[in-house]
């Protein structure tokens, strides 16, 4: 945890803070790379099914929502509550869309992971 | 049709219970799609279920580990001074927690200075400013009289007192002056009667006898005083006359410590000096009568003034009742004014009737009236005998408190500056973020504050379990009283007041002083040559020594006066020695009283393990003495007396110089006889003492012994003339008197067999005060040993706290200047040389402390110095070694971190950099 937030409650210090977090966690990558194959359907349910297909990791509705919450306090997301259907018991849902700095943050994280994996492939053994 | 399987009810609410709102629909909204999608699926709903909890489990986690990271983050979105407290608070804790050893000491100091002042504050209220619990105390007035010179009459159980114009007051009124005053027509003032017993005799059942402190009031005194009863009924008029049935009262304490608290002993009946009396009422738990303790004991018997000629018989005169005489001066008067009435003016008739009176009586002469006038005295905490004998101790443990107070607080200042040095960057750094200062103040007198609030909850812990051995220093040698120092809800306010007074003494400088570093100070710090000096943690270090100083000279100049106490010879031999007292006359006639004396004796000589026994009227070395005019060939002056009986010398151990001991043979059908002490003998008969004669209170006595002299009032007290006769040829028998034997044996071991020997010669006559000599010695120095100790105590804390705050300063001053010391060495200067360079300052700091504390100790000097014995408050010995010890310990603190410096090598030093 940084420092910085602990020493004051002052609104601004905490900006400060997340403006300068710009990297994002596994999860956070997983969660923005599936909005953006989703396009108008990156809502909870849909995201939850694409990484079960591809990841094989099961994701619950809770982690998806905070997870998104956060990413969406950061300024990396926005999101529209979507009318209710009667499939879910007649409770609304949340769709996601990257925003640009959401965009840039994927792209210099998945930069970084790049460079720092380039030629190392081979060594990690194949599948 | 089977119908659509649902998710788990339980899960669901789970899921509720965590998300709110929005979350909530979402979450819910997306696991029950999941859930159909599963049954659809064929997953079957076994697994469905299934796998609902396991996501709604994992959504709850999810959720709390954000919601505890956003906690500590959660100012951000929500403001308020509550919240911004909160987190400030956690700040505070964990900064404490990340430092233990500063947190222990500052606690613990805290704890000491607090809980000292918390008990002595309370011991102060408690001794001197409880009123009476009665309604309205400050109404009352103790009634007392400016006496003339030529008063002549004869006085029980009474004491002076000085009226605001320094004038001599006399407390005791004849009670034939006494129903004339309650008869005097004073409006809006009500007069009631009453006086004290030192101790009655109580026998319950087939108990063993006990002895009590004891009053007698008159009818209205429950009225006057509106005293209720906690069971039972309080006394009332018609129990106070003659002929009326013999009730009392007892205090809650005798109730339920000798009556087992039982609602049915009212209406039972106890022997009171060997008369039945009847227990009407209990009163209620805090009272204890009108005086507290001291000269006279607490009060637990309380019978009507009807009851004298059983309680205290001695008072009777030869001929008539008491209470027709008019020379015998018995009953005190207190008023209780309502309505504000002017005591002057209350005072007036009062005056009026009482001169009339006198003069009719006799008791002063028709042209001496004018000085004689009754004055109103503050009456709302009963009698001040106690007071008068407490305040000045008490007041010095309330200086010596208040300075270890100020010591702690000094040293937490110093603590926390030093710290907040090297947090300096952080508030800086915090200050240049926009923190406002206030911010900032508040948060550094918080940590104070919590640090306070830890210290004063261990402080009270502290004062509640100390506070009963601080009435016991200051009462130490006064005898039985009756103060209550009980956790209550003032004490509590009064820790809070301190602990408050503590954060806020400790924690505004360094919150002033550390706030209004800005951003420059960032700069500065990267420079890293530059720390600051510390000069107010210097100053601080310096107050500490200075306010050490007195406590260390008290605890010198106590320990001298104790040593010098011990080592003062009383003349006889104390080990070995056991004294008890005994009064068999309260119940007894004269001969009888004397025939229980002869068979006590041959009784206790009977004893196994005893050497000899006899009696005598004062205990020695208790404060108490007898004293007589005397007259010897026409010269008059004062001899101090005691009666003794047979056996005395042998007793005593006291050396016998010329003539013979006292013995059986000396009756009262024999001459008066009198042994001396040799101090008598060189005043008043130079030469040849024994076969003289001299006159005391008008009896011819003939001196037949010299003995060696002895310690008789108190080790502070210079030897006496005095003279010892026997306890069978004083006036009408003898009265209560202390048995004193010596044995060959722990004279303790004998209890039992003394008091069953007591027993079994009359079951009405109760064993007090039974000590051994060596403990009534102690007893009277005990106050002095308990001051020594407490001074000890106390001294030794500050000097360290003060030795922490000197070592942390010079280690600071060690880290601070390491790369100087380096330049130094490597330019070759000697070990000696930079270790001197590190101690100078701790030498200056202290130096200056003791030159401001020594003039604090002298200054403070005259105020213990009626307690000190053989030494003088300015003593340059206790000085000296005071003011060395002190520097020493000062030294040997900054010591062991200059010596670290000057172990150091040059490329060490200088490779820190």
């Amino acid at each position: 945890m940084d420092p910085l937030v602990l020493i004051d409650g002052e609104r601004h210090n905490y900006y400060i803070l997340v403006f300068m977090r710009q990297h994002l966690s596994d999860l956070e990558q997983i969660l923005l790379y599936a909005i953006v194959r989703l396009e108008d359907d990156a809502h909870g349910g849909g995201i939850r099914k694409l990484v079960e297909e591809r990841t094989g990791r099961l994701l619950s509705p809770g982690a998806i929502y905070v997870t998104l919450e956060r990413l969406e306090s950061r300024r990396f997301v926005t999101s529209t509550l979507g009318e209710p259907t009667a499939a879910r018991g007649g409770k609304r849902k949340r769709f996601y869309r990257l925003a640009p700095a959401g965009a840039r943050a994927l792209r210099e994280t998945q930069a970084a992971l790049d460079q720092m994996s380039r030629g190392l492939r081979a060594r990690l053994g194949s599948r | 049709m089977t119908p659509w399987p649902q998710p788990p009810a339980l899960a669901r609410w789970l899921v509720a219970r965590w998300f709110d709102g929005e979350a909530r629909e979402v979450v819910l909204g997306d696991l029950a799609e999941e859930f159909d999608e599963q049954i659809r699926a064929g997953a079957g709903v076994h697994r469905a279920r299934l796998r609902y909890w396991r996501q709604a489990v994992s959504s709850v986690r999810a959720r709390r580990a954000a919601d505890q990271l956003a906690r500590s983050r959660h100012h951000i979105t929500r403001k308020g001074i509550m919240r911004g407290l909160a987190i400030d608070l956690r700040f505070v804790f964990r900064g404490l927690r990340r430092q233990p050893a500063f947190a222990a000491v500052a606690i613990l100091s805290l704890a000491i200075g607090i809980g000292a002042n918390t008990a002595i504050v309370s011991v102060v209220r408690s001794i001197l400013l409880t009123p009476l619990p009665v309604d309205r105390p400050d109404e009352l007035s103790l009634v007392y009289w400016a006496r003339p010179e030529t008063l002549r009459t004869r006085n029980y159980s009474s004491t002076g007192a000085r009226d605001p114009e320094g004038r001599q007051l006399h407390s005791n009124y004849s009670y034939p002056i006494y129903r004339a005053l309650r008869d005097t027509d004073t409006p809006g003032v009500a007069l009631a009667g009453f006086n004290f017993l030192r101790s009655v005799t109580i026998n319950i059942g087939d108990r063993p006898p006990v002895a009590a402190g004891a009053s007698l009031v008159s009818g209205n005194y429950f009225a006057v005083l509106r005293l209720g009863v906690a069971h039972g009924r309080p006394l009332q008029e018609s129990d106070d006359v003659p002929g009326a049935a013999p009730v009392a009262t007892v205090t809650h304490d005798f109730w339920m410590r000798e009556l087992g608290g039982d609602p049915a002993a009212v209406g039972r009946s106890l022997l009171i000096n060997g008369a039945p009396f009847q227990i009407v009422g209990v009163t209620p738990p805090d009272y204890r009568g009108l005086s507290p303790g001291g000269f006279f004991p607490p009060t637990e018997i309380t019978a009507p003034l009807a009851a004298q000629p059983v309680l205290s018989p001695s008072w009777t005169p030869e001929q008539g009742s008491l209470f027709a005489s008019t020379d015998r001066f018995w009953v005190r008067l207190l008023a209780r004014r309502t309505g504000g009435v002017d005591p002057e003016q209350a005072a007036a008739p009062l005056s009026a009737t009482l001169r009339g009176m006198a003069v009719d009586a006799g008791n002063i002469d028709a042209e001496d009236t004018s000085a004689v006038s009754v004055r109103f005295l503050p009456g709302a905490r009963g009698l001040d005998s106690l007071r008068a004998d407490v305040e000045r101790p008490l007041f010095i443990l309330v200086g010596v408190s208040g300075i270890v107070l100020l010591v702690a607080c000094a040293n937490l200042a110093g603590l926390m500056v030093a710290r907040g040095m090297s947090r300096q960057r952080e508030l800086a750094l915090r200050r240049a973020l926009g923190a406002s200062r206030l911010r900032l103040v508040r948060q550094l007198l918080l940590e104070s504050g919590v640090l306070a609030a830890a210290g004063g909850l261990a402080g009270l812990l502290l004062a509640v379990w100390t506070g009963p051995a601080i009435v016991a220093a200051v009462t130490a040698g006064l005898g039985p009283v009756a103060v209550d120092v009980r956790p209550d809800a003032a004490m509590l306010a009064i820790t809070a007041g301190v602990a408050l007074t503590a954060a806020l003494l400790s924690g505004l400088i360094p919150a002033i002083r550390l706030s209004g570093r800005d951003a420059d100070h960032l700069r500065h710090r990267a420079v890293g040559d530059t720390a600051p000096r510390l000069t107010l943690g210097r100053v601080l270090i310096a107050v500490q020594v200075a306010t050490s100083v007195p406590l260390v000279v008290g605890a010198g100049l106590f320990l001298r006066t104790v040593v010098n106490l011990d080592a003062v010879d009383t003349g006889f031999d104390p080990r070995g020695i056991g004294i008890f007292r005994v009064d068999p006359s309260l119940t007894r006639t004269p001969s009888e009283s004397a025939r229980f004396y002869q068979d006590l004796l041959a009784r206790l000589e009977a004893v196994p393990g005893m050497a000899s026994a006899t009696l005598i009227e004062n205990a020695l070395v208790s404060g108490w003495i007898s004293n007589t005019n005397v007259e010897v060939d026409g010269e008059t002056g004062q001899m101090y007396m005691n009666a003794v009986g047979p056996r005395f010398i042998e007793t005593t151990g006291l050396r016998l110089v010329a003539g013979r001991a006292l013995g059986d043979q000396d009756d009262s059908s024999a001459r008066r006889v009198a042994v001396i002490n040799q101090a008598a003998a060189q005043r008043w008969f130079p030469g040849q003492a024994v076969g003289r004669q001299f006159v005391a209170g008008g009896d011819p006595v003939e001196v037949v012994g010299v003995v060696a002299d002895s310690t008789y009032e108190s080790l502070r007290r210079p030897v006496e003339p005095t003279f010892y006769d026997s306890y069978l040829q004083r006036g009408r028998g003898p009265g209560a008197m202390f048995v004193m034997f010596r044995a060959g044996v722990p004279p303790a071991s004998l209890e039992p067999a003394v008091r069953r020997a007591v027993l079994d010669i009359d079951r009405q006559v109760p064993v007090t005060a039974f000590r051994t000599q060596m403990a009534q010695i102690d007893e009277t120095v005990s106050r002095e040993r308990i001051f020594a100790r407490l001074l000890l105590i106390f001294g030794g804390f500050t000097l360290l706290l003060a030795s922490i705050g000197l070592h942390g300063v010079t280690a600071y001053s060690v880290s601070r200047r390491t790369n100087e010391i380096g330049v130094r060495l490597a330019l070759g200067a000697q070990r000696a040389q930079i270790l001197w360079l590190m101690l100078r300052q701790v030498v200056i700091l202290t130096g200056a402390g003791l030159a401001v504390g020594l003039v604090g100790a002298w200054l403070a000097g005259p105020v213990i110095a009626s307690m000190l014995f053989g030494v003088e408050p300015g003593d340059p010995v206790t000085l000296a070694a005071s003011a060395g010890t002190l520097f020493a310990v000062a030294v040997l603190a900054g010591w062991l971190p200059a010596r670290r410096a000057a172990a150091m090598d040059a490329l060490t030093a200088l490779g820190r950099e």
